[in-house]
């Protein structure tokens, strides 16, 4: 508060007129009652933000989906060698990449793949997951972490069945090699899209491995696995502290939030684990539903008991944060133009002034 | 209840307890009933009870349990009769058993109270009913609005019937047929003995004779099979993460085997909302004793209506096991997730079988995909 005291201050001073000073207060105070006032009668605000905690969900639902029969034992057939390895790939080195990376150890086959969970524009995922593409070629040692020598790096799709036909067609238009998997959430299926193509171009739009082509025809699947992902919403990664002190005491400690984290994001470094785990603590500390204990652990901040109760809780609590955090950038980001705005103003009544007596 | 230290077998326990009577269960018109609780637990299950220091007698085990900060206690004599199925035999009184057994089991990872599905319950009182000529004498029977089980009146209504009487047997079966009522508590007689069965495993017994003894025994294991298959396929629900070398490379490969309950009626989504919120609070999956046995928390939820299809991540509050469940009208799928433990699986299938579908069955993910 001092810090922002004294800056505005210093700004006062540097704008020196004292109708200028005038005017900058009024207009200052105008913005701020303008934005709080847009924030709490804007309902819609509130509504975007949940809207968009419901569409991590949906997106969750297709990408479960898609690895799901890699990790249930028994849907594909054991000889076809094929392992779920980890979400997010390429996400230590910093680079937004696609949702998952299958492999097959024995073949030395990769295979990337990106879940969407509606598609409204094909054309525009196809030139998104082409960029992708570029990356991970681009990064070709770190394929090599997880199979070596690569024999081949295949591209996966994976939307809802009722836009398989879209995305289909735009793939085969295009000239990318990118191979369509779709899930029917009512039937709790998922597929291979076999597109109707020339028999040249559908082999590239289709697994080098026809056993695994085979397999992928109505496997079953689930759209629950794993609860979060490292790109997943703060609420959807904050959502097991819901429950983690159910069954046990009051209070929790950083190692049994580490463990639920390394389960559900499967071979990522003990690094990474860690930086999660602590950004999973660190947000629901900063929106009061964690608070740390005089003996180092933590203990949820919630007027209820029932995980279910907490988890509209956390939502409530980590919509409002993120509104009020929106809302005191946009009165910065709004006071920073009026400052510019007035000291550009001084700047031409002072030429004006120097000017004056120039003329006279 | 105190028998003398030496070592059992069941035959030797129940002679026992036969032969010393009056000394064990009191002579007044106010004498104790044996009880028989039913439980199913982890293989190891003696390293649950390690606190209380339990005594080998043989083929049984006595557990004390305290209750009262003064020195009060209940005990127990346990009897496993099959791989982590468990008989503990006791005079204690209820509120005695809440305070010690029923308190512990609640929040132990790794033990649960018996469940009889209603098919299986229905069996032990033709059993009785059949082969011992029994009569029912009273009875609680129980309704939930959103069960499909027939019923010719208001069949959308919650409903719990307690009844007495002596033409009990004939009542029973007419409010079945009528509200579509499922018993819950059965009274019977069996000449001048009497017994009570409850559908939470729980056998009581008034009058202690070698008959009524080994009754209880052969009761149980006329359903011991469906007992042992559900605890089964409970069990091989889990999660593992197993490493996998190839050359210098070091994978971690998660597999889960998950489990699916298949139902005989179509779900809908107005039930899927009630059962994510909790049926809003309504007496849900009250057992006989009136103590809630299913809380279970939803949240996460998704659910997509016409072409059904649903998700949600499930907390078992009192276990603290966390699991996915996804699906579409005919069935649901039961991922694995943390803090796995199987008794948290036959809770919930209790908890969908009460409430939404009366015939449903638990089976392993992969029992279905193998039809």
């Amino acid at each position: 508060m001092n810090k922002l005291q004294d800056e505005e201050g210093e700004f006062l001073k540097k704008l020196g007129l004292a109708d200028l000073q005038r005017e900058y207060k009024q207009e200052k105070d105008g913005i701020i009652s303008k934005i709080e006032r847009e924030y709490e009668t804007n309902s819609q605000l509130y509504e975007n933000k949940s809207i968009g905690i419901k569409e991590d969900k949906f997106h969750k639902e297709v990408l479960n989906a898609a690895i799901f029969p890699f990790v249930q034992r028994g849907l594909l057939p054991q000889t076809l060698d094929y392992v779920y390895v980890r979400s997010s790939p390429l996400s230590e080195r910093k680079l937004k990449n696609v949702d998952f990376l299958i492999v097959s150890p024995s073949k030395k086959i990769a295979i990337f793949g990106e879940a969407k969970q509606s598609v409204n524009d094909p054309s525009r995922i196809i030139d998104e997951m082409k960029q992708r593409i570029a990356v991970i070629n681009t990064n070709l040692d770190y394929v090599e972490k997880y199979i070596t020598p690569i024999s081949k790096i295949e591209y996966v799709l994976v939307v809802r069945s009722f836009d398989a036909n879209n995305m289909s067609k735009a793939i085969a238009r295009s000239s990318a090699n990118i191979i369509l998997w779709h899930v029917g959430l009512q039937e709790q299926k998922l597929s291979i899209f076999v597109p109707s193509t020339s028999a040249e171009r559908r082999a590239s739009l289709m697994h080098y491995d026809d056993k695994l082509n085979r397999a992928l025809s109505e496997v079953s699947t689930s759209t629950e696995l794993r609860t979060f992902f490292p790109e997943s919403h703060p609420v959807t990664k904050m959502e097991l502290l819901t429950g983690i002190d159910k069954g046990r005491d009051d209070h929790f400690t950083l190692n049994e939030v580490k463990s639920f984290v390394k389960q559900e994001l499967d071979n990522l470094s003990e690094q990474e684990i860690d930086i999660h785990t602590k950004e999973i603590i660190e947000q629901a500390i900063k929106i009061n539903f964690v608070r740390q204990t005089e003996d180092g652990n933590y203990k949820i901040q919630s007027r209820f008991k029932k995980p279910s109760s907490r988890y509209e809780e956390l939502k409530e609590k980590w919509i409002k944060y993120s509104l009020e955090i929106e809302k005191q950038e946009k009165v910065s980001s709004e006071i920073k133009l009026l400052k510019d705005k007035l000291m550009e103003k001084k700047r031409t009544i002072y030429k004006t002034l120097e000017d004056f007596p120039k003329e006279d | 209840m105190k028998l003398p230290v030496k070592d059992y077998t069941l035959d030797s326990f129940l002679e026992t307890i036969a032969e010393n009577m009056d000394e064990i269960f009191g002579q007044d018109e106010q004498r104790k009933w044996l009880k028989t609780y039913l439980m199913y637990t982890d293989d190891e299950w003696l390293d649950l009870f390690q606190q209380y220091k339990p005594m080998k007698l043989g083929e049984l085990f006595h557990i004390v349990m305290p209750f009262e900060e003064d020195g009060g206690s209940a005990d127990y004599y346990v009897y496993e009769i099959a791989k982590g199925m468990l008989m503990f035999f006791t005079t204690s009184k209820r509120t005695e058993y809440t305070e010690t057994l029923k308190e512990f089991v609640r929040h132990t990872q790794g033990i649960t109270q018996m469940w009889l599905p209603p098919e299986s319950f229905e069996k032990v009182i033709n059993y009785l009913l059949s082969t011992y000529s029994a009569n029912i004498y009273s009875f609680i029977t129980k309704r939930h609005w959103s069960s499909k089980y027939p019923a010719k009146l208001r069949s959308d209504f919650t409903r719990m019937i307690h009844y007495s009487g002596d033409d009990a047997s004939y009542t029973l079966k007419e409010l079945q047929e009528l509200y579509g009522v499922l018993p819950s508590l059965v009274d019977l007689k069996i000449g001048s003995d009497k017994i009570r069965v409850t559908n939470d495993g729980l056998f009581m017994i008034r009058t202690i004779n070698r008959k009524m003894l080994r009754l209880v025994v052969e009761v149980i294991d006329r359903i011991l099979a469906e007992q042992v298959r559900l605890r089964g396929v409970s069990r091989q629900v889990e999660y593992t993460s197993k490493p996998l070398t190839v050359g210098n490379i070091q994978l971690n490969v998660s597999s889960i085997m998950s489990g699916r309950i298949s139902l005989n009626t179509k779900l809908s989504a107005h039930l899927m909302e009630k059962l994510f919120k909790g049926f809003e609070d309504e007496e849900v999956g009250r057992t006989a004793e009136g103590t809630e046995v299913s809380e279970f928390s939803f949240i996460d939820t998704s659910i997509r209506e016409g072409s059904l299809s649903f998700s949600a991540t499930v907390i078992d509050e009192d276990k603290g096991t966390i699991f996915g469940l996804s699906g579409n009208e005919n069935e649901m799928i039961l991922v694995p997730k943390h803090r796995i433990t199987f008794e948290s699986f036959i809770r919930f299938f209790r908890l969908v079988n009460e409430t939404l579908d009366d015939s449903s069955n638990l089976l392993l993910f992969s029992e279905q995909v193998a039809r």
